[in-house]
């Protein structure tokens, strides 16, 4: 593992679904954010050293699509990684396209999630 | 029964003639020079006019030659005494459609009259065929659906151009509301171009409130209805015509001659080819209605599969999610709260799973008719009350004051299915407590009416429902906001199955709403049924 703690934000509408992805990833070491909406996210990206996001395609108002592109704006090299419950090949085309670095779907077993955010940590 | 005309100056050839057309069946009026078989003419229509050759004044040459100017759907017959090739080529030439030898005897009148009317009707007939084949071609051969707009514009174009009218427009009825829009104009139409007209008002207005189709010949001055409309000048004629499917009016063509330009009147028979034409052209309204909406209802369904997966796939993940954190060996040594909060979450997500399955269940139940109420006596003012006091918490949860607004002592004996009616409140308060942003309130209350029918509402003063989307919320499978980035979860069942419930009781749901001022649903059933 890295030296420095890295720090991931979770960006999810679902609070059941931030609660049972952080506590997993506190509990895999890492330095946990979230954020309810993609505005939270914009602000926090815009303050903290974040390594990864883990962001979610269907949100109300600003949904996925929107906050990568303006979290890309801010920070074009942060890693994003998309979590979808859809399964919507155009969406995730055009997440792609706008620099997201892989996208997983709910829903999907810890592990696997354990395995996409370290194979981008260790880069 | 057709109008015919003979012009002769000799009165025994007038008066035989009439006496054989009018056995015909034929309504028959007669002109002793041509000077008064013009005038005859300016003022009505005749489907024929049977002319001497040689009359003094104006001969029967000069005659076909005005009528052919003046009102060219007039067919001529000449009947002449000079049995020479040049004069007969002459009439034919002039565009008479035959000419007759006297002297004649009564079967080749009656022949030669019979001959040249079906021709004339065959004419009119294949010409609206023509029209109506090529419009069903288009309808068939457009890439993609086209959209009404243009389909309007392209039946308004032929049926203009097959009946010779200098102008018109087609007014569809808004659904609803008692008001006709144009929708599709051809021609110079005036100012009325792009004014709504209300049933029964105008001539539009009027073709649509009586549904029957009209003729205008002569301005408006013989047509008592019209008294207060004063008339364009500069039409000569005009014909208008329902469209009807079954009983169902649809909208109004009107189609206008002016003076200058095709200068003479429409007749009975451009009245009966209009609603020949409109016939045609209502089922291919109705069939392309039909195209979009199943197009609508296919797109409806893809949505609806997306958002179930979507909202199945999620509380799943917290659900599992939740599982595997429990069971890892990192949750040792166990960390009780944590272990709480764990379970709790997962069955928060189950009932969550479960509601969306019972709404599934419930929905497709209802659309086969499988649902039978079990009425009893039940106080509707206790149900509301206690559901309001049920959904209090899920409410504040959200800063969202829910109340019921309803007496301690009120008291409404209904009989009905409480289970199902304690259902629709709940979708209906969920729903208001949805779509009602922070701060907000929402409100129910209940009412017996005079009319013995019972009555609920749940008010709330959130975000309100576009006008255009009113009359959709209550269809299956419809959310205001679908795609991706829907704000509210759910499958869009709620008011479907809400309504059915409402119907099963024999009652209505009515809906008040205005953007940003909040919604209000009143549910109304016989209370004793």
């Amino acid at each position: 593992m890295a030296e420095k703690r890295s720090s991931i934000m979770i960006v999810d509408d679902e609070p059941d679904i931030l609660i049972v992805l952080g506590e997993f990833l506190s509990k895999e070491g890492f330095r946990v954010l979230t954020a309810k909406d993609g505005r939270q996210a914009i602000d926090k990206v815009k303050e903290n050293g974040i390594d990864l996001i883990l962001l979610d395609m269907a949100m109300p108002d600003m949904n996925g699509i929107e906050t990568l592109r303006e979290i890309k704006k801010i920070k074009p090299d942060v890693s994003v990684i998309m979590i979808t419950a859809y399964r919507d090949a155009e969406k995730v085309v055009e997440a792609f396209r706008l620099g997201a670095y892989d996208c997983i779907f709910k829903p999907f077993d810890l592990k696997y999630l354990r395995q996409a955010v370290m194979v981008k940590l260790l880069e | 029964m057709h109008k015919i005309l003979i012009i002769d100056d000799e009165t025994g050839i007038l008066e035989l003639c009439k006496r054989i057309l009018s056995q015909e069946g034929h309504l028959v009026s007669t002109a002793a020079s041509g000077e008064e078989g013009l005038e005859l003419l300016n003022n009505e229509s005749f489907d024929l006019v049977l002319s001497d050759l040689r009359m003094p004044g104006i001969d029967g040459v000069k005659l076909l030659k005005k009528i052919k100017e003046t009102s060219p759907e007039t067919e001529v017959i000449i009947v002449t005494g000079q049995a020479t090739i040049e004069t007969a080529v002459e009439s034919l030439k002039g565009g008479a459609f035959d000419y007759i030898l006297k002297p004649f005897n009564i079967s080749e009148l009656v022949t030669a009259t019979k001959k040249c009317l079906d021709y004339a009707k065959l004419r009119r007939q294949e010409n609206i065929f023509r029209e109506t084949t090529y419009l069903y071609q288009l309808a068939q051969e457009a890439a993609k659906p086209m959209s009404e707009r243009a389909l309007l514009k392209f039946i308004l174009e032929r049926m203009a151009k097959a009946l010779n009218a200098d102008a018109g427009s087609i007014y569809m009825l808004i659904p609803g509301q008692d008001k006709l829009l144009p929708m599709a104009s051809y021609g110079d139409f005036g100012q009325d171009k792009d004014s709504e007209v209300k049933v029964g008002e105008k001539i539009a207005g009027w073709v649509a409130g009586e549904r029957k189709p009209l003729l205008i010949q002569d301005g408006l001055k013989n047509l008592d209805q019209f008294r207060d409309i004063t008339s364009r000048p500069e039409i000569v004629s005009a014909i208008v015509a329902p469209l009807l499917h079954q009983s169902l009016l649809l909208g109004v063509v009107c189609l206008n001659r002016f003076k200058y330009q095709t200068n003479y009147m429409f007749t009975e028979h451009d009245l009966e080819s209009l609603q020949v034409f409109v016939l045609h052209a209502t089922l291919i309204i109705i069939t392309l209605r039909h195209q979009q909406g199943l197009i609508e209802l296919d797109d409806l369904k893809s949505e609806f599969l997306a958002n179930v997966s979507h909202e199945l796939r999620t509380p799943l993940m917290a659900i599992s999610g939740a599982l595997e954190l429990l069971r890892s060996p990192a949750l040792n040594p166990v960390d009780e709260q944590k272990e709480k909060m764990f379970l709790d979450l997962m069955s928060r997500n189950a009932d969550r799973m479960r509601y969306l399955v019972n709404d599934l269940l419930d929905f497709s139940r209802m659309e086969t008719g499988k649902v039978k109420l079990v009425k009893t006596r039940f106080d509707l003012c206790d149900t509301v009350r206690e559901i309001s006091r049920d959904l209090v918490i899920k409410a504040q949860e959200k800063k969202i004051a829910l109340k019921a607004d309803i007496g301690p002592d009120e008291k409404i004996e209904v009989l009905a299915d409480k289970e199902r009616i304690k259902q629709v409140l709940v979708n209906l308060i969920t729903n208001a407590v949805k779509f009602t942003p922070e701060g907000g309130s929402v409100t129910t209350g209940c009412s017996l009416k005079d009319s013995g029918k019972a009555e609920f509402y749940v008010r709330d003063t959130g975000i309100g429902i576009p006008k255009d989307k009113l009359d959709k919320i209550f269809e299956k499978f419809y959310q205001i906001d679908g795609s991706v980035s829907r704000v509210q979860p759910g499958f869009g069942l709620g008011l479907a199955i809400v309504k059915s419930i409402v119907e099963s009781h024999d009652g209505s749901i009515n809906v008040e709403s205005e953007l940003g001022g909040g919604t209000k649903f009143t549910v109304s059933f016989a209370s004793q049924a």
